[in-house]
């Protein structure tokens, strides 16, 4: 007969959150109140990581792990996802990251632009010659309508280049 | 009545020419973002908050609410033409609506959504007129332990209702609440949670963490899925109901128009569960419903009255007691709080006008969303036709330089992105982002009513305890809590059996 295991994803995330309560907890405990006041910062901080802290270990003995697993998470199995998904995932955050250190160099449009080509080219399925084409075309349309659109008609200060040196 | 005379003089301060055009671009923007599935009114709402900043509450609010009443009709447009919902609460409109259209009734079928959509809304302005004063004089005998409990109150029923687990909407607003407490303790200056970061002593920005967690967590998630949209090839023409039909429908779309001023007005509930609930009305209580699923005009009816009544009863608890009553009403608390305005029956004692040019400004929503409603099929239709790579990226821009706008600082696209992936595992691991934003706007009023009362009692908390209304809402927390958590017990032992 099979062992059941102790963990599942679910109980995974419980015990993460319980993690994240007891971190709470503990940090709360540098805050240093004042003479005035009565109450203290840590006070409230405390209440809500108990709050997490109970319904983490509710979930982590809710969440028992049967042998069938239709069952071990109770509710209908989420595809956990091939490595290509979270790859895609990963890039699009990535590019995500590098575009916000690289705004204040190279300006608002031409960051825009990298981004946005880069990504549909990406992203885009179809053929290279295909989506070269609206690639370039939405990248270059984009950047220029949304520049004018708020750094001019509705006056935000998007970065320009030259903007750092 | 003061409250009536107030409401029409609000109105006639909506017919302003340039809180027309700002209702009215609202109002596009909200159906057509509706109308794309994937961008939900909470996400259409959240895209829209960053034009709020410097923009006269007058102006913006109704700008604001106009995007939630517009895309809760948009969404019946792809429901109807290509069997797939805009936004959740159009799901009951697949039912019948994409039926009607296999019928070649399409155009019928969008027209009684909008008409049904004005007839509900309208019902549920009067609604949120007649009930928000009575309500918000009610709530001015509050003191902070009663606004500490119906916060509470509110949040946990918005946790344990949002999404399959209440367990885990529980933690969800709960953490929440701890994002709000990110920043500076004003009652003792000690910095809380800010790591060192000096962009964070002020507390997260609003737009970037609502923005970050629906918009960008939403992207987020179709990129995952790799999620591709379909075309809308055939062409669409607008039909109109026989007299007949329109005789059956409007009484109909009242009735849900009522449903969905009920529904909105509970917190944790909103249009989705409005929908389903005036569809299921809708089949007990006409005749002959054995149509319903082929087609039936009433199944559209009953829906779309229903979701667009959502918006201005949720705004009953908003107004008067601070609460929002759904999670877009949430978002809709965040302008509030851009324009410096606190929500709660205080409203009504020191800026009166607002809230009732708000409920005016809604009460002319309904007729701009008559005109314009019929006018953006068209375009929508060829929106379809692009694909979901490019409206995706387009999101994501206009999601970084509304974060950008917030504070002029490239931190803020940080926080966003941080926040998308936050949205995005929320989701992934079924913690409802919905409780996490409610906790997050209600989270220093949570802490300032519970020191200063605590500051009152001189540390005891019994303060908290005494008093009918403190009592009374003790209860119904505590029963919203373990209802759905006991109802979730009974159905898996059901299943076990």
């Amino acid at each position: 007969m099979k062992r059941k295991p102790l963990l599942n994803t679910e109980r995974i995330v419980a015990l993460f959150c319980l993690a994240l309560s007891v971190w709470i907890f503990y940090e709360a405990s540098t805050f240093k109140g004042s003479a005035l006041d009565s109450i203290g910062p840590a006070l409230y901080p405390r209440l809500v990581a108990s709050i997490i802290g109970i319904c983490s270990i509710a979930l982590f003995i809710k969440e028992r792990p049967r042998e069938d697993t239709a069952e071990s998470a109770g509710e209908a199995p989420k595809a956990n996802g091939k490595a290509s998904d979270y790859k895609s995932l990963v890039i699009v955050v990535f590019a995500l990251i590098v575009y916000s250190l690289l705004l204040k160099r190279l300006g608002f449009i031409i960051c825009t632009i990298l981004f946005l080509f880069s990504l549909s080219l990406y992203l885009d399925q179809r053929e290279l010659k295909e989506k070269l084409k609206t690639a370039i075309g939405f990248s270059v349309g984009m950047s220029v309508c949304l520049y004018l659109f708020f750094a001019k008609v509705l006056g935000v200060l998007l970065p320009t280049i030259g903007l750092i040196h | 009545m003061y409250s009536y005379r107030f409401f029409l003089e609000g109105i006639l301060n909506s017919l302003h020419p340039m809180v027309l055009v700002y209702m009215a671009f609202g109002m596009c923007w909200g159906m057509i973002g509706g109308a794309i599935p994937g961008i939900s009114a909470s996400v259409a709402m959240t895209l829209a908050l960053p034009f709020c900043y410097g923009l006269d509450p007058m102006l913006s609010l109704p700008m604001i609410s106009a995007v939630y009443i517009g895309a809760e009709y948009g969404g019946s447009i792809p429901a109807i033409l290509i069997k797939t919902p805009g936004t959740a609460s159009n799901a009951a409109t697949v039912l019948d609506g994409y039926e009607m259209n296999r019928k070649g009734q399409g155009g019928k079928a969008l027209f009684t959504s909008l008409y049904s959509g004005f007839v509900g809304g309208t019902i549920s302005v009067l609604l949120l007129v007649a009930c928000v004063i009575p309500l918000a004089s009610f709530a001015l005998k509050f003191g902070p332990t009663e606004y500490f409990w119906m916060i509470l109150t509110g949040l946990s029923i918005v946790g344990t209702v949002s999404g399959k687990s209440p367990l885990k909407g529980l933690i969800a607003a709960a953490f929440g609440l701890l994002l709000a407490i990110v920043g500076t303790d004003k009652f003792a200056s000690v910095t809380r949670f800010t790591f060192g970061i000096y962009r964070l002593r002020e507390g997260l920005e609003t737009i970037p963490v609502l923005v970050g967690i629906f918009a960008v967590g939403e992207v987020l998630r179709q990129v995952f899925r790799h999620e591709k949209s379909e075309a809308i090839t055939a062409k669409v023409t607008v039909t109109y109901p026989t007299k007949k039909e329109f005789a059956a429908i409007t009484p109909l779309a009242a009735y849900g128009g009522i449903i969905g001023a009920i529904v909105g007005a509970l917190p944790g509930a909103g249009a989705t569960i409005a929908s389903w609930l005036a569809y299921s009305q809708a089949k007990m209580l006409c005749k002959n419903t054995e149509t319903f699923g082929t087609g039936d005009i009433r199944g559209v009816a009953a829906p779309e009255s229903s979701n667009n009544a959502v918006p201005a009863g949720a705004l009953i608890p908003l107004l008067a007691l601070g609460i929002p009553g759904s999670n877009s009403a949430a978002i809709l608390m965040a302008a509030f709080g851009i324009a410096g305005i606190s929500c709660g029956p205080l409203l009504f004692v020191n800026n009166p006008s607002i809230p009732y040019h708000l409920m005016g400004s809604m009460f002319v929503a309904q007729i701009i969303m008559l005109i314009l409603g019929l006018l953006i099929i068209k375009p929508f239709v060829r929106i379809t036709r692009i694909n979901k790579v490019y409206l995706n990226l387009a999101v994501l821009m206009f999601a970084m330089i509304g974060a950008f706008s917030t504070i002029n600082d490239v931190f803020a696209i940080y926080v966003l992105i941080f926040f998308g992936v936050v949205g995005f595992l929320m989701k992934k691991f079924g913690f409802p982002p919905a409780a996490t934003v409610l906790g997050f706007i209600l989270g220093e009023l949570a802490e300032s009513n519970l020191r200063r009362a605590l500051q009152l009692s001189r540390g005891s908390f019994g303060i908290f305890f005494k008093g009918p209304i403190n009592i009374v809402l003790i209860i119904i927390t505590i029963t919203g809590v373990l209802f759905p958590v006991i109802a979730d017990q009974v159905k898996k032992k059901r299943k076990a059996e």
